[in-house]
């Protein structure tokens, strides 16, 4: 069997690693991964530490370079322009064809940049693929005003690393631009929000919020000013796009794969074409678009067994996910809704006023999801809670043992709120 | 939400930099640093005559101090506590704000200062031997032989007396019991003078050591080879005591004497601290020292610590393997969600500290 895989992501190698580990003869499975982005894999979440300067490039790699020739995958650096879903086969930028009996199509994510926003001006960027790093850094030089549109994880990073990496720190000013009420207010319930929001302002961030950004104003193709909504002007010389990412779909659909707002497939990740696989961020199950890293990692996995005749349809399993604003930890398990409130969560607060978790419930009582800031998780816990339909009095009860805290960690002594 | 954050970071990202500065990735000034360095130990331990420019200096300080005039071991300790006490400020004031590090950065300069040179100047004082509370076999090997074992139990002096014990129940007691009870970071991370200095003067090239395979194999070439050397010589000595052998006294002595030159001075100083912006802080920590083999032995074999790993939340980042300093590939276990138990791991807590998504937990509870 040929497998073709393209998009050398998380998703894209974890499906090409897991089938070597499922099919350890080279002969009977050649696997062959392209990619535009980077030559070897590496990890996308660890990019803002190669900007901050506390990685290389080469640290974000998980797996030696000289591992790939052993584990008999075949990587290609290189554009695919065009796919034949009907033939499986793909074209790329020197004009070669590549044919396949599987296609696995991981294309990820592009920037969703609105069209009001005129991000080919010189000072304006993107942060999401690895010559972003360059570019950021290029504009970031000499820059004293940097705005970053948008309140998401992506802005979050960017603001650490313009803490970080601006060179003139005490005369220059960091500038979020968030539509919501707080950061990261699309996900986190209001209370959580606003602690974000602080805490990027403790940090030296300004974070502008019910605001959005309309036009990027500029003087001979450079960017010197960001207009809001509110009608006001922020001085700019260094901009980041940071208003969400939507799947890369460009390829699928030029090929005549069906797609909607990712390519469409069923629970087993086959699109409409037979032999042609979509999986992680640019796929679209029938539970919806998932842009996650974890959900690339797990779908990479799930689709080398269905490649391989060895598994069915894919169950999503309890959501998780992390992140960190600046030093402020926030990881999550299950469901708890951005309109979390006393009706259907109970939130403890720590005495600090900064650490909280929140465990939302169902009607019945029984944990459902829970999240935290400033406090790290174990996972363990949480799924046993969430899965064996623990009561919330239960759980809070038992909070610490849900605490994955380092050694000597100041306890958490929770006031309900 | 207006008391002051109590988890903060000044500047984000506490280690932001460390790949930009070439003094610290093994640029020309890495070099220069280096040979500095390792110019300095050749000094102490071969040509001491060229450091006296340096030491005349310092009689003042060791009259007062030890009675005495300077030696260039005065010199040697004077700067060794300097540059634990001065990095270790460093040190607090970029990991400081979380509690591990703090108890264990002080705890480190404090038995630096009190244990490794106010106390032995004090005795020297007195007219006693120098002795280092905080060292002792194997990597002190000394303390075990019999020459000076059944010399200083005999003593009429009780504190003499007391001193041999000392070192005999650190190892017959307290290594295998606080090593079960808390792994070998215990000494090696709280401790021990080695890893002091490399906790803070070396804090800035620890991303140095590598992760290799290779490297790892290369380890346990040498250190367990070096922990039976030492052992057997120990063994020797005390069987040529109870039964005097003057051709084996000799092969003994001589084989101490190779000892001390390749493990204690080339290997410990010259490499193991020279060596530190080109190979990283914890060289002699991982690939010599024989309380590090022996310690390694027990943590692996009968201890409680290990690090415990949040199954899934990895995000493959590489802060842990860049920043441990034994040249653990701590991501190769934390992607499989596997629970760390390395003899090499000196408990440090860095890797714990620099993960983004709160995955590693260095712990010895039950």
């Amino acid at each position: 069997m040929n497998v073709l895989i393209i998009g050398n992501g998380i998703a894209g190698t974890s499906c090409a690693r897991m089938l070597r580990r499922l099919q350890p003869d080279h002969a009977s499975c050649r696997i062959t991964m392209i990619s535009e982005e980077a030559p070897y894999h590496f990890s996308r979440p660890a990019m803002m530490y190669i900007s901050t300067g506390q990685l290389t490039l080469e640290h974000t790699k998980p797996f030696a370079d000289a591992s790939w020739a052993q584990q008999g995958i075949a990587l290609m650096h290189g554009r695919v322009t065009a796919l034949d879903a009907v033939g499986r086969s793909c074209t790329l930028d020197d004009g070669r064809v590549l044919a396949a009996d599987v296609m696995v199509l991981a294309t990820g994510s592009v920037p969703s940049v609105p069209a009001h926003l005129d991000a080919s001006l010189r000072g304006v960027v993107t942060y999401m693929q690895l010559a972003d790093v360059q570019r950021l850094n290029d504009v970031m030089k000499g820059a004293h005003h940097a705005v970053i549109i948008g309140g998401g994880l992506i802005a979050a990073e960017c603001a650490e690393i313009f803490a970080c990496m601006m060179e003139d720190r005490d005369s220059s000013t960091i500038t979020c631009v968030v539509r919501e009420d707080g950061f990261y207010g699309n996900v986190l319930p209001d209370h959580e929000s606003m602690i974000v929001t602080e805490h990027l302002r403790r940090h030296g961030v300004r974070v502008v919020t019910n605001t959005e950004a309309v036009r990027l104003v500029d003087v001979d193709g450079r960017v010197t000013m960001v207009e809001l909504s509110n009608g006001t002007h922020l001085p700019a010389d260094c901009v980041v796009v940071a208003t969400g990412v939507r799947p890369n779909v460009e390829l699928a659909s030029a090929a005549g794969i069906r797609c909607d707002e990712g390519i469409l497939t069923d629970a087993s990740f086959r699109t409409d074409h037979p032999g042609v696989l979509a999986i992680g961020d640019c796929a679209q199950p029938p539970w919806g678009v998932r842009q996650l890293w974890y959900t690339g990692r797990l779908h990479g996995e799930h689709a080398a067994r269905i490649v391989l005749g060895q598994a069915g349809a894919f169950t999503p399993t309890t959501d998780f996910n992390s992140a960190k604003f600046f030093d402020l930890d926030w990881s999550t398990y299950g469901m708890v809704p951005r309109s979390s409130d006393a009706a259907n969560s109970r939130l403890l607060i720590d005495r600090d006023g900064v650490r909280c978790i929140r465990l939302a419930h169902n009607d019945a009582g029984c944990v459902v999801g829970i999240h935290a800031l400033g406090v790290r998780l174990d996972q363990r816990v949480c799924e046993k809670w969430i899965g064996g339909r623990v009561h919330v009095q239960a759980a809070i009860a038992d909070i610490s043992s849900v605490i994955f805290d380092a050694e000597f960690t100041p306890s958490f002594n929770a006031v309900t709120a | 939400m207006n008391q002051p954050i109590p988890i903060m970071i000044p500047k984000g990202a506490s280690r932001s930099g460390t790949m930009l500065r070439p003094w610290r990735t093994r640029g020309a000034s890495a070099y220069a640093l280096a040979l500095v360095m390792t110019l300095f130990y050749v000094c102490v331990y071969w040509f001491p005559g060229v450091l006296d420019v340096l030491v005349r200096p310092l009689d003042g300080s060791s009259q007062m101090l030890r009675g005495r005039v300077a030696d260039q071991w005065f010199l040697y300790g004077t700067l060794y506590t300097l540059a634990v006490l001065i990095m270790g400020v460093r040190m607090l004031r970029r990991d400081g704000h979380e509690r591990y590090h703090r108890y264990r950065t002080l705890v480190l300069m404090s038995v630096q200062l009190i244990a490794a040179y106010i106390l032995p100047s004090m005795l020297a004082r007195s007219g006693r031997g120098e002795f280092y509370f905080s060292y002792f076999w194997p990597l002190k090997p000394e303390v075990m032989f019999p020459s000076s074992m059944t010399q200083m139990m005999s003593s009429p002096d009780a504190l003499t007396a007391f001193m041999s014990w000392w070192s005999l129940a650190l190892l017959v007691i307290a290594t295998p019991l606080l090593t079960y009870l808390y792994g070998k970071r215990w000494y090696c991370s709280w401790v021990c003078g080695c890893g002091a200095l490399a906790e803070t003067a070396g804090d800035s090239f620890r991303h140095l050591s590598s992760s290799s395979d290779r490297s790892w194999k290369l380890e346990r070439m040498i250190i367990y080879p070096v922990f039976v050397i030492i052992t057997v010589i120990t063994a020797l000595l005390w069987y040529e005591h109870a039964n005097p052998h003057p051709a084996l006294a000799e092969i003994t002595a001589s084989a101490n004497r190779i000892y001390g030159f390749v493990i204690g001075g080339l290997f410990s100083g010259v490499i193991g601290v020279g060596f530190y912006p080109l190979l990283g802080s914890r060289v002699w920590c991982r690939f010599g020292c024989p309380m590090a083999a022996l310690l390694g032995i027990l943590q692996k074999g009968a201890s409680r610590f290990r690090i415990e790993v949040n199954p899934t939340q990895c995000i493959s980042c590489g802060n842990c393997t860049t920043y441990c300093e034994m040249g653990i590939d701590v991501r190769s276990y934390a992607e499989r969600g596997e629970t760390i138990k390395r003899a090499s791991c000196v408990g440090c807590g860095v890797c714990s500290s620099v993960c983004p998504r709160g995955v590693l937990k260095v712990t010895s509870r039950v």
